[in-house]
């Protein structure tokens, strides 16, 4: 461990990919949803609009947790606080 | 990016994807500041007068429909009275030539009843006509016999008979014609 | 490459420091466009005709189909709030559609999302308390007083999930166009970069801008009725 700075940079990246793996879970969700209102589109054809806009908001909730998971990413990228601790004890 | 923005970018802080603190908070308000007035503009600028126009269209076409519906219905009824009208003149015209029948039959009924009743008026003048025409023949007949058979008995008389007889012939003559007279 | 949000200015009131921003300056210039497009409409509205056509068809047909869609999903309480959703729905649609035109779209900035998400959090508990009074401010308390801390948490999560969904994909489509810029060679930066555009700008931007509306009315009006 000869740098203790890349290696908080490198646990950062792998914190992010970690959290951006909850974008399986969250499509697998979102597929269900599709897949489920386009079943019932297909039952109820003339159901389709209010079908549709009911989806896009089941989608729009199911992609609640996956956005989560981005925000960690990007913190963990672009706003990691371990870097600016790590660099104030360095400084300190 | 021109030439302000480089000259200052040695003294501004270096640009970040995400951060929370102090100037995000203050982009927050600021952010929120150019929405409300986004919303002010556009709202006041394009939303409501467009929506307003609208209306307005909408209102109007609704007040012409509207017309339109009660100019329909005044129609409709001005043809229901119409015919109506038309119905109670053709009642009227029956009644009116049932009266004119009945008028003409009776007129014509009084015609007839006159004419006949003239008929009979005639005839009965005729036959008054005749009669006395016949009582005045049968007088002057009468009378034309007593001249002709005073006349035949004078001739007789003063041929044949005295005085005596000549009495009794002229009353026997006399009672005869009386008789004849009231015989016939 | 480079998705950063620059500063572009520092400004100093009162002690403070004012970080100018990209994402601001964006903003503005959307503002100025948006707002000659308005009044562009609004002088244009003069010579509008009885029968539309053409250019006036167009604006009629964006206010009509948005009047129907706030009375249908909003409910007719909603109905004097039309202009603030439609500042949304332009807002957020045409800071999608900028990033077509290379400026960085101020949606991919957590703070233009907050503060838009923000606003619909004032307006939940505003009409929520204007419409139902005391009974809403109950409904806090519901089904028991110790879930007060869990109902609160769960009001304030709404903003912040609405502000992030919109921030992650907006950014997400930003990271990945400027990843393809920077990493293939120029020839495939001619042509190819348009299909990704409408995909993740106009499409996912649309997309975005409806979920944002829908939510924010859905919110509003579950609180108000």
């Amino acid at each position: 461990m000869q740098d203790p700075l890349a290696f908080i940079i490198a646990i950062a990246h792998i914190a992010a990919a970690l959290a951006s793996l909850n974008g399986i879970l969250t499509t697998l969700g979102q597929g269900k949803v599709a897949s489920t209102a386009i079943e019932s589109m297909a039952r109820q054809p003339e159901a389709s609009d209010s079908i549709r806009s009911a989806m896009f908001i089941g989608l729009a909730m199911g992609e609640t947790s996956g956005i989560y998971g981005l925000l960690i990413a990007i913190i963990m990228l672009f706003a990691n606080p371990l870097v600016s601790i790590y660099i104030q004890q360095m400084a300190g | 990016m021109n030439f302000e923005i480089a000259l200052l970018s040695a003294l501004v802080p270096e640009g970040r994807v995400f951060g929370l603190d102090l100037q995000t908070l203050i982009s927050i308000g600021i952010m929120l500041f150019n929405v409300l007035v986004l919303s002010a503009v556009l709202g006041f600028i394009l939303y409501e007068p467009v929506k307003e126009f609208m209306a307005k269209r909408s209102d109007r076409i609704s007040g012409q429909l509207d017309d339109a519906r009660e100019k329909m219905a005044e129609a409709e009824s001005l043809k229901a009275e119409y015919e109506k009208r038309l119905a109670e003149i053709d009642v009227e015209r029956i009644k009116i030539l049932e009266s004119a029948r009945k008028t003409a039959s009776e007129r014509s009924r009084n015609i007839v009843d006159e004419a006949r009743h003239e008929a009979a008026t005639i005839r009965r003048h005729t036959q008054e006509g005749v009669i006395a025409e016949r009582e005045r023949l049968k007088e002057e007949t009468r009378l034309y016999i007593i001249e002709l058979s005073s006349l035949m008995a004078g001739k007789f008389v003063e041929h044949s008979i005295d005085a005596e007889t000549q009495d009794r012939l002229f009353d026997e003559t006399m009672a005869q014609l009386e008789e004849a007279r009231w015989l016939s | 490459m480079d998705f950063n949000i620059d500063n572009l200015w520092v400004l100093e009131i009162a002690g403070v420091e004012i970080w100018i921003t990209r994402t601001i300056v964006n903003t503005w210039i959307i503002m100025l466009l948006l707002s000659a497009l308005a009044i562009f409409v609004r002088i244009k509205l003069k010579s509008f005709k009885e029968i539309p056509k053409g250019f006036q068809n167009a604006v009629e047909a964006v206010v009509e189909t948005f009047d129907n869609f706030v009375k249908n999903s909003g409910g007719e309480k909603l109905m004097p709030l039309g202009k603030w959703f439609f500042t949304v729905f332009v807002f957020i649609f045409s800071s999608s559609i900028s990033g077509v035109f290379g400026l960085r779209p101020p949606t991919a900035d957590w703070a233009t999302t907050f503060a838009l998400a923000f606003a619909t959090f004032i307006l939940i508990h505003s009409m929520g308390v204007k419409y139902r009074k005391t009974e809403y401010l109950k409904g806090f308390f519901e089904p028991h007083p110790i879930f007060f801390p869990l109902n609160f948490i769960g009001e304030l999560a709404t903003p912040i999930s609405l502000s992030f969904r919109l921030f992650g994909n907006v950014l997400a489509g930003l990271i990945l166009m400027t990843l393809y810029y920077s990493l293939v060679p120029l020839v495939l930066q001619l042509g190819i970069p348009a299909v990704l555009h409408g995909y993740f700008d106009l499409l996912m931007g649309a997309i975005q801008t409806y979920i944002f509306g829908v939510l924010s009315i859905m919110f509003i009006r579950g609180a108000a009725e």
